[in-house]
């Protein structure tokens, strides 16, 4: 299933999912603009040697 | 009581557009063709339901920057759109803020005004298709 990010504030805020309805035209959105295919799939979070919070959550 | 309604910030989309910034103007008409159900024997003109025939003018700006007006209409000459939508307050669709909806109407033509010493601006009408009103 193809992914679509807003890239016009007439449709959404720029940059989040654009969220497909049945009744919206896809190809006339990417033509004129407005949004544009995610080129980018979900992938996993970067392995971190520690924890980002880790050193917060130290206790004394 | 009269009451009045000051139009300040409706809204109108086409499709996921929203051209609100654009627009100007507005003018929706839901209209179901009269059609004479006359007989001998009638003494006084009786019409019954015939065909839908919505439309819906908008006076717009017409910008050519990126996803402006220009480059919403353009391709849609032409073509009949799936859906417009149109309501008075960008506040919650409700009965008082009721959503009309004008599906698969048909975008005939785009004349472009271009005048001295005043904004460009394009009236557009769609034409046709079914129209609906949603209060929730």
């Amino acid at each position: 299933m193809d992914r679509y990010i807003i890239s016009s504030i007439r449709v959404g805020e720029i940059g989040k999912p654009f969220m497909a309805q049945p009744s919206d035209d896809i190809e006339w959105l990417l033509a004129g603009g407005f949004i544009q295919r995610s080129d980018t799939h979900p992938s996993k979070s970067a392995k971190l040697s520690e924890k980002p919070d880790a050193t917060n959550n130290k206790k004394d | 009581m009269a009451t009045a309604t000051y139009l300040s910030n409706p809204v109108v989309s086409i499709g996921a557009v929203d051209l609100s910034d654009q627009c100007t103007s507005a003018t929706l008409s839901q209209k179901i063709t009269a059609l004479q159900a006359n007989a001998f024997g009638s003494t006084a003109i009786s019409y019954t339901a015939g065909l839908q025939d919505n439309s819906l003018s908008l006076d717009l700006y017409w910008s050519t920057a990126a996803t402006e007006t220009y480059a919403t209409l353009k391709a849609l000459v032409g073509t009949n759109i799936a859906t417009i939508t149109i309501k008075g307050s960008s506040g919650a669709t409700s009965a008082t803020n009721p959503l009309g909806t004008l599906s698969n109407s048909f975008l005939e033509e785009l004349p472009v005004a271009y005048t001295l010493g005043e904004l460009t601006t394009v009236s557009v009408t769609f034409m046709g298709g079914t129209f609906a009103w949603t209060e929730a």
